[in-house]
């Protein structure tokens, strides 16, 4: 470290006559690697303009506590850097005596020379040791505070104060970066000031970072061991290296999330998997580089302890899914996304690969290889599965998905969402075969249902499980499958059918009627032909339990109904009549009602409302916390001042 | 203008050197003493000439170096003492010398004096306003107004409560 190389003539230069030596002050190494003007030329008439970073450094070191270094960072920017690069051990004295001068120490020859001078100095440092000793109380840093930079306020500076200044009031734990700043961008020595000054980060989070490279992240994974998490989101600078140090340094990581990383590939997942014995939640995301290799090698590692996994646009096979069916023995939940290259036969033998024992939720979005036989193997190999959501998965029909069902013994909520090839057979074939204990099924753009007349279906068992139903925008559910759901599913008190535009009164009042858990949650905005009968029914049959109803562009929906929930609901809270055919009395009834306390309310775009209504919001405001008045022509603008006003408690959407 | 180590008669075997501030000022000092600075052993090591020349420290710092020097290399003196000799060393000292002598101590490395005098520094710049301690250390201010309104409002607690001095 000291005299590179005593030898170098260049450092002994002539003076005067020939037989004096001058003695040139070799520059220690500079603490930093920043573009500062360090003192460099020796004087013949010494003066002191800047104190080189070595003696600085020193004296920061000895700073009595963290409000002096932080009101050092304020002299200028060379000082803040250097005080960023200070680490938390560096305050310490008496370990600094070692590491100091390595070189003289590995030099045999001059060892016992160097510890004699060592002796002789060793009491100097016992007032430094002293001091490091009130510093430690006053750093008792344990990693509570949490930063968060984003855009143009992401510069090295301002990291860099953030490590000096978070260093001894508790430490910073989290970290986040969102973009940088365009002209003074992010930088690797940002990272090292962290490094440096953060030993106590635990969350790591970097996202849009192009400034951003290895270099930093080893910084980190040499200066943050007790890293638990890490999510690093297009990081085109990062490579396997950078991954590969944290994942070599940091033994708590729990949770690493990458996101089109152009550089990250199957070399940091291997590393990942094999030096990370705590890692729980994997996520990997549209990155190029990842393949089966690094999957495959993640999975065959850390199979036992990965509990959450979640892929997303990457280039895999069947043979991934083979690997994780056969390793992912602690997976509790996967996820799978667009993965255009896994066919039928990976998610078959990931099921028949008995490794999914303790699964619970699995979601498969867009993979067009998930087909009947796949989702059959699934449901047999994962026992203990309770969820599952299946979209936009264009293969899976009817027949394999009751199979699933009658094999998922488990199961508790079923989603589907674009699945085309699922008809009324296949949800009634799962009601009725499967699962006695499903409590939530979900429909949501399933263009490929069309009502069906069952006609007098006996119906052999019921549903009594079920509780919450959600059938979104799929046009072809009628009259006919809702009024047999009703009668399948009597325990329901959750219901969600908006978007169905071709049901009517004939089809809901079954439902509601059949119903005897009490309905809670009732949605059927823009089922645009029910009118104020199947209100009625509900507010009369429910109106105990009712506390949410949304009847949003119901158009045929007036008064009636208002009248009816005024009178017979007892516990609701909030209400949705946007675009329903009310008008000031409607209203009126409401407001008289007073039993009731509603905390939300809309009634956008009900043109019959009018200025009439003022009285009446006001006495229902008392409890509102949200009323949506938009697009109530009724209403003037000085009817909404007043109601501003009035209500100031309220949140008013006008 | 020659001054004599005065801690101990010149013998032959205690073989001494004379080093030479940059006013051109020669000083006579026992080679123990001399060696505990690393780089005046380096050179020693290198160089049979018993005359070096440092180019760029003063009179007055040098001596206090040699003095500090010559103290620690005396056998004769307990560890007490020598602890108490540092008190007394760097106590009362202006800034503007310890400024001198922590350069001095830097180029010469006396690890131990450096250690010294830094943490008379650090003491004599708590409670300073950080104007006190750009003048001091003749500091450029390269901050932009706003960046040092924004490193001030991060650091805001370490203002908070504190009597600040400008002397």
């Amino acid at each position: 470290m000291f005299l590179p190389n005593p030898k170098d003539s260049s450092l002994f230069l002539p003076h005067g006559s020939s037989h004096v030596d001058v003695y040139f002050m070799p520059r220690k190494r500079s603490r930093i690697s920043a573009p500062f003007v360090v003192s460099g030329e020796p004087k013949q008439q010494p003066s002191i303009e800047v104190l080189p970073d070595e003696c600085l450094f020193e004296v920061f070191r000895r700073l009595p506590g963290g409000q002096e270094r932080s009101a050092c960072a304020s002299v200028s920017k060379r000082w803040l850097m250097l005080l960023s690069s200070i680490r938390r051990d560096e305050i310490c004295n008496s370990k600094i005596v070692q590491s100091v001068e390595p070189e003289i120490q590995s030099n045999p020859q001059k060892a016992n020379d160097f510890s004699e001078t060592k002796q002789k100095c060793e009491f100097d440092d016992s007032n430094g040791i002293k001091s490091e000793d009130e510093e430690f109380q006053e750093t008792d840093a344990q990693g509570c505070l949490s930063r968060c930079l984003e855009g143009k306020n992401a510069t090295d500076v301002r990291l860099a104060a953030i490590a000096v200044g978070t260093a001894s009031r508790g430490g910073l734990g989290k970290l986040s970066i969102r973009g940088s700043n365009s002209t003074r961008g992010l930088t690797n020595l940002g990272l090292k000031a962290v490094s440096r000054g953060c030993p106590d980060l635990q969350v790591l989070s970097l996202w849009n970072l192009s400034s951003i490279g290895d270099e930093g992240l080893c910084e980190i994974a040499s200066g943050c061991h007790l890293l638990q998490k890490i999510d690093l989101c297009h990081c085109p600078g990062i490579t396997d290296e950078g991954l590969i140090a944290i994942a070599k340094n940091c033994p708590n990581l729990m949770s690493v999330t990458v996101e089109s990383c152009s550089n990250i590939g199957n070399e940091s997942l291997q590393a990942l998997g094999r030096n990370c014995p705590n890692l729980k939640y994997i996520t990997v995301k549209n990155c190029p580089l990842v393949s089966d290799q690094g999957i495959a090698s993640l999975f065959s590692s850390a199979g036992h302890i990965l509990t959450n996994a979640k892929l997303q646009a990457l280039n895999i096979s069947d043979v991934s899914l083979a690997v994780i069916g056969h390793y992912g023995s602690a997976l509790t939940d996967l996820t799978l996304i667009g993965l255009e290259n896994v066919n039928e036969r990976g998610f078959w033998v990931m099921g028949k690969g008995q490794g999914l024992q303790k699964l619970r939720s699995l979601s498969i979005t867009a993979c067009k290889g998930v087909s009947d036989l796949g989702i059959e193997a699934v449901g047999k190999g994962c026992p203990d599965l309770k969820m599952i959501a299946l979209r936009k998965c264009l293969l899976v029909s009817d027949r394999g998905l009751v199979s699933f069902a009658k094999a998922a013994e488990s199961l508790e909520s079923l989603q589907l969402e674009e699945c085309h090839r699922i008809t009324q057979y296949g949800i009634f074939g799962i009601l009725a075969n499967c699962c006695k204990k499903l409590k939530a099924l979900a429909l949501a753009n399933c263009l490929g249902i069309q009502d069906l007349d069952f006609g007098g279906l006996p119906l052999t068992s019921l549903c009594l499980s079920l509780r919450s139903l959600t059938i979104r925008n799929c046009p072809g559910f009628g009259d006919a499958g809702l009024g047999l759901l009703g009668r399948l599913c009597p325990k329901l008190t959750q219901v969600d059918l908006s978007g169905l535009q071709g049901i009517t009164d004939a089809g809901v009042l079954p439902l509601v009627q059949c119903s005897e858990a009490g309905l809670v949650k009732v949605n059927l905005s823009e089922c645009v032909n029910l009118t104020d009968n199947v209100v009625t029914a509900i507010a009369k049959l429910h109106g105990e339990t009712l506390e949410f109803l949304n009847l949003d562009g119901c158009k045929y929906v007036t008064d009636v109904s208002l009248m009816a929930i005024a009178r017979n609901c007892t516990v609701i809270t909030e209400l949705d009549v946007s675009r329903c055919g009310i008008t000031d009395s409607g209203i009126a009834a409401l407001a008289a009602a007073e039993q009731i306390s509603l905390q939300i309310l809309s009634l956008g775009g009900c043109f019959l409302v009018s200025d009439e209504s003022l009285p009446f919001l006001v006495v229902l405001g008392k409890n509102l916390v949200g009323l949506n008045i938009q697009h109530c022509r009724g209403i003037s603008f000085a009817t909404v001042d007043l109601l501003l006003d009035q209500l100031w408690r309220c949140d008013i959407l006008s | 203008m020659v001054t004599t180590d005065e801690k101990g008669p010149l013998t032959a075997k205690k073989k001494s050197v004379i080093i030479r501030s940059c006013d051109g000022d020669e000083f006579l000092v026992s080679e123990s003493a001399a060696v505990l600075s690393t780089s005046l052993k380096k050179i020693l090591e290198e160089k049979e000439d018993r005359l070096i020349h440092l180019s760029d420290i003063d009179n007055k710092t040098l001596a206090m170096v040699i003095a500090y020097l010559s103290t620690h290399a005396d056998d004769g003196l307990s560890d007490d003492l020598k602890r108490s000799f540092d008190q007394e060393f760097v106590s009362g000292k202006e800034f503007d010398v310890l400024k001198y002598l922590v350069l001095a101590t830097d180029t010469l490395q006396v690890t131990c004096l450096c250690y010294t005098v830094a943490k008379k520094m650090a003491d004599i710049m708590k409670n300073k306003l950080v104007e006190w301690v750009r003048r001091e250390f003749d500091i450029q201010n390269d901050y932009t107004p706003e960046a040092e309104a924004e490193i001030r409002r991060l650091d805001a607690w370490a203002w908070d409560d504190r009597q600040l001095e400008d002397d």
